[in-house]
């Protein structure tokens, strides 16, 4: 039997590595033949033209959005996941994501978000947020697993319910049909418009749930070690909280609710990282942008026709995982 | 007992007069007077044929403005869901349907032996010529009905040929989550008339059908015919503000049509042609 080994210097540039020649290919796929040479000309300026428009305005800022909502829902796997000390905690499974869903489909079909567009993500910070403060209530801290996931399943699917009736009530008559959309998630032709609603709050999200690596790894020892060291848990705990719901509401709102990235990324990487939860939030970040910029490449590359949803490549991925993670957990139970 | 008895005596009997005067003095009298429709395309080309005393039920769709040409008019009668049980106290005596819509309520229908006229969905200007002489027929108002068509051809007014749109300008029909109808859909036969080349000739595209924003964008069209836009929001309606369809289109026309015009094919269709010919001379003459 090896020890676990520590391949952290590695892990972090491989992932950026990987991350930046994935971005690469997302701007390279798409209906539209855009040559590489134009491609490069387009995004270092150059003149206006169709080609340069497509790569500009419809395939940067959908880049840019799998790079940014990847990276929310890696980082705010791992921090949940960290802080809670269980490794199925994760904004889709414990029902943020939806709650998020909920709360920005109550502000987009009902013209709250016509009127002034910051009522998108706010919609969806302020669903995310209560999501949160439920889970917390009903299995906070040191809470077992199986309560953590009852809790999660109980959310989720009565936030899609509300979902589901809210979109039925909307005006618009295609509105009952887009529930595919806030429950499964897709980044088919959002432009920057949805960059500049989100990234601000995602990014105060990041430096948030980010900074909370050392306090996360003197948790591990147990809460009186961590305080006796010096961290006040309360405010680790309201920074975890607040910047999952900036971070998650905001991308839930322009992308819809993409599950399992938090779950898988964080589980695949903890080993690399010698179970050190401090130093898994930036590589579960960099992992996470990786895993939803791949899998946005493949649905455009899988679909013809309108585009499979997004959510349904990284379920299918996430949730044999998930089922995995739970039949490991009964086997350290018994 | 006994006086009841008398009355239904009587009626039969004057039931059966009745039926032999129907007969003796053929068509006229046998024309359907207690009409209902179930299609909002059958409404509408039944309310141009037929006094407004005949029609007992249009569909609740034919009251909406952006569905249909006659929504004022349909709202004189008992606008109906489509369902069998809303038809079978009314009694009709004619019931029009579509060819593809409220299936469960015309099996039934007809399996009580109404009277029921289905309706082919009209996909060309000759299609449309066809279901005003099937309704027309059907209503026994045949003389209406060519007058009708007569009025339709003059506005329509002949198609142009393939050599005078060889450099005709290239229209692009855009709906609602980036669909558009290609070859074969009445939408595209319109713009066609309408002396427009279509942009589903380069994509290929036949029927209804997914067009990604990028294949719009690279394809360039000169024109962009987009779906009447709902005041209240919905994903499907993002496409139309995206900045790059903004951004490639600034200097474009982008026209709306109605669609009352094309999502039946009526005489009304007719208002799409005249419409979409008038801004292609007005496209023309700027060259």
């Amino acid at each position: 039997m090896t020890g676990p080994r520590n391949y952290a210097p590695i892990v972090v540039p491989a992932l950026a590595v990987l991350l930046i020649i994935s971005a690469g290919l997302s701007l390279l796929v798409g209906p539209a033949a855009v040559g590489f040479g134009e491609t490069v000309d387009a995004l270092l300026g150059g003149e206006i033209d169709t080609a340069s428009l497509i790569i500009r305005e419809v395939r940067l800022p959908r880049t840019i959005l799998g790079i940014t909502i990847g990276a929310t829902l890696g980082l705010c796997g791992a921090g949940f996941q960290g802080y809670l000390r269980n490794p199925l905690a994760e904004p889709g499974i414990v029902g943020i994501s939806s709650a998020a869903a909920f709360g920005a489909v109550c502000t987009f079909y009902f013209g709250l978000a016509n009127l002034f567009a910051l009522a998108l993500p706010l919609g969806g910070m302020a669903g995310a947020l209560l999501a949160i403060l439920l889970i917390r209530a009903l299995a906070g801290a040191g809470g077992s697993p199986l309560s953590l996931i009852l809790a999660g399943i109980a959310i989720t699917s009565f936030a899609s319910a509300l979902t589901s009736l809210a979109l039925n009530l909307a005006p618009n008559p295609f509105a009952a049909l887009e529930i595919v959309f806030w429950l499964l998630g897709s980044l088919a032709d959002r432009s920057f418009d949805h960059v500049w609603l989100s990234l601000p709050f995602m990014i105060i999200g990041w430096v948030m749930v980010g900074s909370l690596g050392r306090p996360l790894d003197a948790l591990t020892l147990g809460q009186e070690a961590a305080e006796t060291l010096g961290y006040n848990i309360r405010s680790v705990n309201r920074r975890l909280i607040i910047g999952t719901a900036l971070s998650v509401g905001a991308a839930t709102a322009v992308a819809g609710a993409i599950g399992f990235v938090g779950l898988v990324v964080p589980h695949l990487l903890r080993p690399l990282m010698g179970h050190r939860p401090g130093a898994l939030l930036l590589s579960s970040a960099l992992g996470g942008a990786l895993m939803v910029t791949l899998a946005d490449v493949a649905v455009r590359l899988l679909s013809n026709g309108p585009e499979i949803k997004l959510g349904v490549l990284t379920a299918l991925v996430g949730a044999p995982f998930f089922l995995m993670l739970i039949l490991q957990q009964r086997r350290g139970a018994a | 007992m006994r006086p009841r008895l008398i009355i239904r005596l009587f009626s039969v009997i004057a039931g059966c007069v009745l039926l032999t005067g129907a007969f003796a003095s053929g068509d006229a009298a046998a024309k359907p007077r207690r009409i209902v429709s179930l299609n909002v395309c059958t409404d509408q080309i039944l309310m141009m044929l037929v006094a407004p005393e005949r029609i007992l039920s249009v569909t609740y769709v034919a009251t909406d403005p952006r569905a249909s040409s006659l929504h004022e008019e349909a709202k004189r009668y008992y606008n109906n869901f489509g369902a069998a049980e809303e038809v079978l106290p009314l009694e009709p005596d004619l019931v029009l349907a579509g060819q593809y819509t409220t299936r469960a309520a015309v099996t039934l229908l007809k399996r009580l032996k109404y009277n029921v006229v289905e309706l082919p969905v009209a996909y060309t200007l000759d299609g449309i010529r066809r279901n005003v002489r099937i309704i027309a027929r059907a209503v026994s108002e045949e003389a209406r009905g060519e007058q009708i068509i007569r009025e339709f051809d003059a506005a329509v007014g002949q198609a142009t040929s393939p050599a005078e749109r060889a450099n005709a300008p290239v229209a692009a029909l855009y709906w609602a989550n980036s669909y558009s109808s290609g070859l074969g859909t009445l939408a595209d036969t319109v713009i066609q008339h309408a002396g427009f080349r279509s942009l589903s000739d380069s994509l290929g595209l036949k029927g209804a059908g997914y067009v990604p924003l990028e294949s719009l964008l690279s394809s360039r069209p000169d024109l962009l015919v987009v779906g009447m836009m709902r005041p209240s929001e919905a994903l499907a309606q993002q496409i139309f503000h995206h900045p790059a369809l903004r951004q490639a289109f600034a200097d474009h026309p982008r026209v709306t049509v109605p669609d009352r015009y094309w999502t039946c094919g009526t005489p009304f269709t007719a208002r799409a042609i005249t419409q979409l010919r008038a801004l292609r001379e007005e496209m023309e003459g700027r060259q």
